[in-house]
């Protein structure tokens, strides 16, 4: 003992908790029944080995293992689309579209008997809207998006809980059982280095930012990402792909038949096949992604993900110093094994 | 007229047999008997029991309406039923109802039981048209070529599928399990079979029956599968293929 160590009415207090003058110490601190010793300190490790349970069953509560892979389906499915290149390609097919319809509308060569155009003309200013906002919002998640995609696969999340969880519990029970039975040896200093790699690991993974990306963009989604608008996309191929048919084969031929000219709606039936080639896909990749997306969104929300590792992470470590962090003598680390006070006879 | 005396003729032939211990090769259909001839397919295929061999269709036939005859496709929209449809239309039939699909023979002729006709790989060109053709000729559906193929392993769902089987009930009924039965078109692969690969009858779904005369070979099969997934998902596919069977 040296004059800088701690006293406390019990007696000198090493770093690991209160010891008894002349005691024994071991790493965790004196060990209960030494001469004039007092206990070792267990909440902490009751503490702790309570939040270990906590960390590996918060994934079974939030269902993650059943939904975050599902997640992580969603994200490997949407990656084709969520590129400007591909986006502008959409926004070019909205263009043609477009101007085929003010060209159709303008024209007096769709009769009574179109009945698959006259729909489209009338119906593709709102599916023009609709699908024009579609995306707005998808390129204005890219950025959301890659910042989701950048974090660890969706499937090893809950594994990032379970596996410190378990270890915190393991080394917690050690302790306990050290505590009844014997010193056990580095405990504190594990349990505060598991707690450090909670702390830590939201900012190795850039959590803080990009986990409040990933919530912006579920929330910009959800609109989208509903049975009725994926409905209301197939609605609208069929619109346009049924007046494609009736262009191609019964109003270009009639009007060229005439030797007239509808130059735009050319446009679109030449691009026709390329239009459904992106848009089918797209539309699929949707329908095939509302549960996956319900999963995700079921989730807790994203930007407290970081928190759920640095609170559980903080605790961990001021458990871990509670406990004691000291590292054992060679002198406390050879002391004989404490002797359990005797019982006391029964009268 | 003389339909309606063979017709009367089998019934009264069909009662008489049933009064006798009934011959589990009759057909029960009047209309099918009556269409029996004595040049048919036969060849033991009457027995009750699987059918092995090539369900040859024929091809669709349709003019102002919808499909009158041979076999079609039609599909069914969201929220629409089997009887009434709304069924989509496809601006590439030939038919005056365009929501009628006529279906031709592919290279194999139509339908093999007892094994798989499957996409080829690649299964679509640079277009998104699908390249299969052996159990139908590749069909134009809204610009895009679609085609139909059995596979061992499912295209769209990865599933392990029950090679095509067509059971004869040995009355002139067909049932079966075409879970095999995709439909390929822009790049996708639709499950088009009943049951789906994993057994279930989702939605709209119904089982493969038909008709059989074993005498002429005369054949009839439907089903319907409703799409899981994709950019026609909840949409219902409307399968009818007729012809002629011809045992392996």
């Amino acid at each position: 003992m040296t004059a800088d160590e701690p006293v406390t009415e019990d007696g000198p207090v090493a770093a690991d908790g209160p010891v008894a003058a002349d005691g024994p110490v071991t790493e965790d601190g004196p060990v209960e029944g030494s001469a004039g010793s007092t206990s070792v300190r267990r909440w902490p490790l009751v503490g702790a080995l309570a939040l270990g349970i906590g960390l590996v069953l918060a994934p079974v509560v939030f269902q993650m293992f059943t939904r975050a892979p599902l997640g992580g389906q969603m994200i490997d499915e949407f990656a084709p689309f969520m590129a400007e290149d591909e986006l502008g390609g959409f926004g070019d097919h909205l263009a043609t579209i477009d101007a085929a319809r003010d060209e159709l509308a303008a024209s007096d060569a769709v009769g009574p008997a179109h009945t698959a155009t006259r729909r489209f003309v009338d119906e593709w200013p709102d599916i023009h809207t609709s699908m024009g906002g579609m995306l707005s919002d998808i390129r204005a998640n890219i950025d959301n998006y890659r910042a989701v995609a950048a974090l660890p696969p969706f499937p090893l999340f809950p594994w990032f809980f379970v596996v410190p969880g378990l270890l915190a519990a393991v080394i917690a029970a050690a302790g306990l059982r050290a505590s009844h039975d014997g010193p056990a040896v580095g405990v504190g200093r594990a349990l505060a280095a598991i707690g450090v790699g909670l702390v830590l690991a939201p900012a190795v993974f850039q959590m803080f930012t990009r986990a409040p990306m990933g919530g912006r963009m579920i929330d910009q989604f959800e609109p989208l990402m509903t049975e009725a608008r994926v409905a209301e996309m197939q609605t609208s191929f069929l619109t346009i792909g049924g007046a494609e048919g009736e262009l191609r084969n019964r109003v270009l031929p009639e009007v060229e038949a005439a030797r007239g000219q509808l130059p735009a709606t050319q446009a679109f039936v030449a691009a026709w096949p390329s239009i459904g080639n992106d848009m089918a896909p797209m539309i699929g990749a949707m329908a095939d992604n509302l549960d996956n997306f319900a999963a995700v969104a079921a989730l807790p929300p994203f930007p407290l993900f970081p928190w759920f590792f640095v609170i559980p992470g903080l605790l961990l470590v001021g458990l871990a110093a509670a406990h004691g962090l000291r590292v054992p003598t060679r002198a406390a680390s050879s002391a004989p094994p404490p002797a359990r006070p005797a019982r006391k006879a029964r009268p | 007229m003389t339909r309606r005396i063979l017709a009367l003729a089998s019934a009264v032939l069909l009662v008489a047999t049933a009064c006798a211990g009934g011959d589990p090769q009759a057909p029960t259909d009047a209309a099918d008997t009556a269409a029996t001839s004595g040049d048919g397919a036969g060849s033991g295929a009457g027995s009750p029991g699987p059918l092995v061999g090539a369900f040859a269709i024929e091809a669709g036939a349709c003019a102002d309406a919808g499909v009158t005859a041979g076999s079609s496709f039609r599909m069914v929209q969201i929220g629409g039923t089997v009887s009434d449809g709304p069924f989509v239309s496809n601006g590439d039939s030939p038919c005056g109802d365009q929501t009628w699909v006529p279906l031709e023979p592919g290279t194999d002729g139509g339908l093999v039981a007892g094994s798989h006709q499957p996409a080829p790989e690649p299964a679509f060109d640079e277009a998104g048209n699908a390249l299969a053709g052996a159990i139908t000729a590749p069909t134009t559906w809204f610009a895009v070529a679609f085609a139909t193929s059995t596979n061992a392993t499912d295209p769209q769902t990865g599933d392990a599928t029950v090679t095509p089987a067509i059971e004869h009930d040995g009355e002139g009924a067909l049932t079966g399990d075409l879970s095999a039965w995709a439909a390929s078109w822009n790049g996708q692969h639709f499950n088009q079979g009943s049951p789906k690969p994993d057994g279930s009858a989702p939605g709209n779904t119904t089982p493969v029956t038909g008709s059989y005369d074993p005498d002429t070979g005369r054949f009839t099969l439907s089903w319907t599968s409703q799409i899981v997934g994709g950019p026609f998902n909840n949409f219902t596919g409307v399968w009818h293929l007729e012809g002629t069977f011809e045992p392996a």
